[in-house]
Formats: C-alpha cells, structure tokens, sequence
C-alpha cells in the first residue's frame, strides 16, 4: 500500500533509488577491480578510484535526506525501520567502496612477475565477496532472508580462503626478501575483501532487522 | 500487572448499525493506554462505553461485559452518578463550567457529597490543581472564572477538576488536539505524572502523542480491535499490516 501523502511516498522512493544507484555504483566498481587484478590496467584503476567520489556522494546524499525525512516527518513501524537501516547500511556500502577502491590501487602496484596462482585465488576470493554483495543488495531490494544463510556461509568461507592465502604468501615471503613489497600488497588487497565480507555481514543484520524487526540471534 | 477494566465481548450498537465488534480488551492499573484508529473505528465509541456516557444516547445498545476493578459498571444496580466517582473524562475541547476556578474544581466534591468543610474543600481544591500542574498559576486568582484562562490552562483545569473526586480511571478523548504545542507537552508530561495515581486510557489522532504518552496501544479499525501491545511494539513493528499501513499514514 502506498502512503496517503504522495510527497512523503515519492520521499522513501527517493531514498529506495539512490540506495539501489549506490548499490549498483558499487557492483560495478566491484567488476573493474576484478579486472584490474589481472590486468593491472593503470586506467582502469583510477577510474574506479574517480567512481568512489560519487558513491561518498551517494552516503552523503542519503544521509542528509533520511535526517531531513526524521525531522519532517516523524517516520514510524516499517518506514523507521527502512530509514534506520539505510542509515547504517550506507555506511557499510561507503566502506565497501573504500575496500574495492584499495585493491584496485594496489593490483597496479604488484609486479607482474608474482606467482600467477596468487592472482588466481585473490580474484578466487573477490569473486566470492562480489556475489555475496551481489545477492546481500537483492536481498535487501527484494526485502527477503531467504539467501541469508546462504551469504553468510560464504563469508566463512572468504575467512577461510583468506587465512589460506595469508599463509601461503608469508611461506613466499620467507623464501626471497625481494618479493617482501609485493606480498605485503598482496596481503593488504586480500585483507580488504575479507573485510568485504564483514561489512556485508553488518548489511545482512540489518536487512534482517528491516524485515523481521530485531536483530537475529544468531 | 493489575488490570483495572476489563471489557469481555463488548458489541455496541447504533440502532441497526453495528459500531464495535465483539472486543476484549483490558486495562492495566496505572499505565497508558491509548486508543487509536481512523475516524469512525469505533475508538471513541468504546470509550464512552466505559463511563456509560452512552447510555443517554436512546438507539444505542451495549451488549458485553465491562468491569472496574471487580464492579460491573452496566449492572441495573450501580449508579451512573457513582460510576463516575471512579471513572473522570477529560473532553477534546476544554470545557470548563462558567463559574470561578475554584468552583469548577470544588464542583465535583460538592455534589458527590465527599466534604461540606471550607477547610476541606480548600485543601481538595489547591491539591487538584497542584497534581494538575495548574495551581501556580492561578493560586492568586481562584475566584476569576475558569473560561478566563488560556486553552491549556482550561483543560488542566479540566483535569483538576476530573481528578478532585479522586477517580481510579481518566478517560481522555483528544485532549490536546485543541492545545499548541507547549500546552501540548505541558499535559503529556502530566499525563505521565497522573499515571503514578491513576490508570488513563487516551483516545487520540496523533500517533506521535500515542507514542510519546502511552505504555500500551490498542489499534481499532471499522469497529473491530486489530492489535493491542505495547506502544513500543505497536510503534516499530506491529504484527498486523492494517497496523502497520495506518500508522505510517498508508491506503489504497
């Protein structure tokens, strides 16, 4: 059912279309730092460190209209909810794009001579966290749980993936002192996308309270 | 949790028309309840049935029992008079009687019989209007009349007067919906002092009130109770989509 007030119902659409802008801003930016990982295309790279502004833009927006719709309009039941957790799911998004914005940086940076098997897992593992945002915005679009387990499982196994990977570089690490700045980049890029993970966790919570009105006890 | 009125199967009736479906609802002692729903949900209507003030209406038939602590207030043996010792009302547009503030207070003691002593009377008057939150403000103007206060004034005034015959219930129908902002907050807060000593069950428009006000919630729509809880639940997740739609100012 739509709100009485059209101006106030055209209001919680404003804020539903810049949350799916910022989300699809974001599996975009997502895709071209996977592709940096392989390609280590400079261009690329910058581009998607250009496209964070607009997704800092997008929080920002957000962000100041919620606080304009609590002032104005006093939301309360389902449509609190909504604004409430958009307010911390955004904050989760920003920091999703500062993560993806750090590995394609530094993907520029690592030298083409590492390991291809490195880059092959490391892409293993943005894969991994890029479908999980991928279906954690579904489910959040779509208001449904349906997939939660499902996405919270695969963060287990991006932590998983990740301590795998740590290992493995502190063993090339060990072997040869040169390789010492690639790997710590390599590190860092595989650490942003386990923390990926973690943020989208936070969305899953809230997506969980949005729907069922408390948090999930698990 | 000791409730205080307890309505069983309550159906009420206009004639042919039925305008409250067979509701159970109870009261607990010394909190808020508010009562809330679109115009003609039959909130106020249940309201009235709680102090038989619709026993004057001649089509209007109440089937169902309500009962004040153990009293059952629509037995052929109780007294409309008396029911009203113990259950005050406070009316959406203050509506103080055209005497002095003193007499409107001390109106209700006189002709329930409670005191004939000026003493007494003095004291019922002056701690009315102190629960009330009134009595500064007019404790060097008693004689002037109650209609010469200001909108907010009259109606704690209103509930001076309401509480001078130490009922156990006030039912308020809109209370503020006449009244500013201030006057607004200045009843709430005393409506959230009253609560200590009496139980106050609220009919109102305003869903921020209800939730500022009221510990528990009871939503109606076309004569029927849909859900009842605590305001806080009511609020943030309500079980029932009619809940959920009406608060939140939805249709279609």
């Amino acid at each position: 059912m739509k709100h009485a007030d059209k101006f106030y119902e055209s209001q919680l659409n404003t804020i539903n279309e810049k949350l799916v802008k910022m989300g699809s801003l974001l599996e975009k930016q997502f895709s071209s730092a996977l592709v940096v990982l392989h390609s280590r295309d400079e261009q690329l790279a910058q581009k998607v460190v250009d496209n964070d502004h607009n997704i800092n833009q997008l929080n920002h927006e957000i962000s100041d209209f919620v606080f304009q719709i609590i002032a104005m309009r006093q939301p309360i039941a389902d449509d609190l909810r909504f604004l409430f957790c958009t307010i911390k799911i955004i904050r989760d998004l920003e920091r999703i794009g500062d993560h993806i914005t750090s590995v394609a940086k530094k993907a520029t940076r690592v030298s083409k001579n590492i390991p291809s098997e490195f880059t092959e897992k490391l892409s293993n593992l943005g894969k991994q966290a890029s479908v999980m945002t991928h279906d954690a915005l579904n489910c959040l679009f779509e208001r449904r749980l349906s997939q939660a387990d499902k996405i919270t499982k695969r963060d287990d196994i991006i932590d998983e993936l990740h301590g795998a990977f740590i290992s493995e570089v502190l063993a090339y690490m060990k072997k040869n002192d040169d390789v010492i700045p690639d790997s710590l980049s390599l590190i860092q890029m595989s650490k942003a996308i386990e923390r990926i993970g973690d943020h989208i966790t936070n969305i899953m919570e809230e997506v969980h309270f949005l729907i069922e009105g408390q948090y999930s006890s698990d | 949790m000791v409730n205080s009125i307890i309505t069983k199967n309550l159906n009420v009736y206009y004639g042919n028309k039925q305008a409250i479906n067979n509701i159970s609802l109870d009261f607990l002692k010394n909190k808020v309840t508010a009562l809330i729903g679109p115009s003609g949900c039959g909130k106020s209507t249940f309201l009235r049935c709680l102090n038989r003030m619709n026993d004057v209406i001649d089509i209007c038939r109440v089937e169902g029992t309500i009962s004040l602590n153990g009293l059952d207030i629509y037995s052929k043996e109780l007294e409309v008079e008396h029911l009203r010792e113990k259950i005050g009302m406070v009316f959406q547009k203050p509506n103080p009687f055209p005497k002095s503030i003193y007499d409107n207070v001390a109106y209700g003691p006189r002709i329930h019989g409670i005191t004939d002593k000026k003493d007494e009377m003095d004291l019922i008057v002056e701690t009315s209007l102190k629960k009330a939150g009134l009595f500064e403000e007019v404790k060097d103007r008693l004689d002037d009349m109650g209609t010469s206060l200001s909108g907010g004034q009259q109606q704690r005034l209103c509930i001076a007067r309401a509480i001078a015959i130490k009922p156990e219930v006030i039912l308020m129908d809109e209370p503020c919906s006449a009244l500013d902002p201030i006057a607004t907050s200045i009843i709430e807060e005393l409506i959230t002092e009253l609560k200590k000593s009496y139980t106050i069950i609220i009919v109102t428009h305003s869903m921020q009130q209800a939730a500022r006000v009221s510990d528990k919630t009871a939503f109606f729509h076309l004569g029927n109770l849909i859900e009842e809880g605590d305001t806080s639940k009511i609020f943030t997740k309500p079980d029932h989509q009619k809940t959920n739609d009406y608060i939140t100012g939805r249709v279609g």
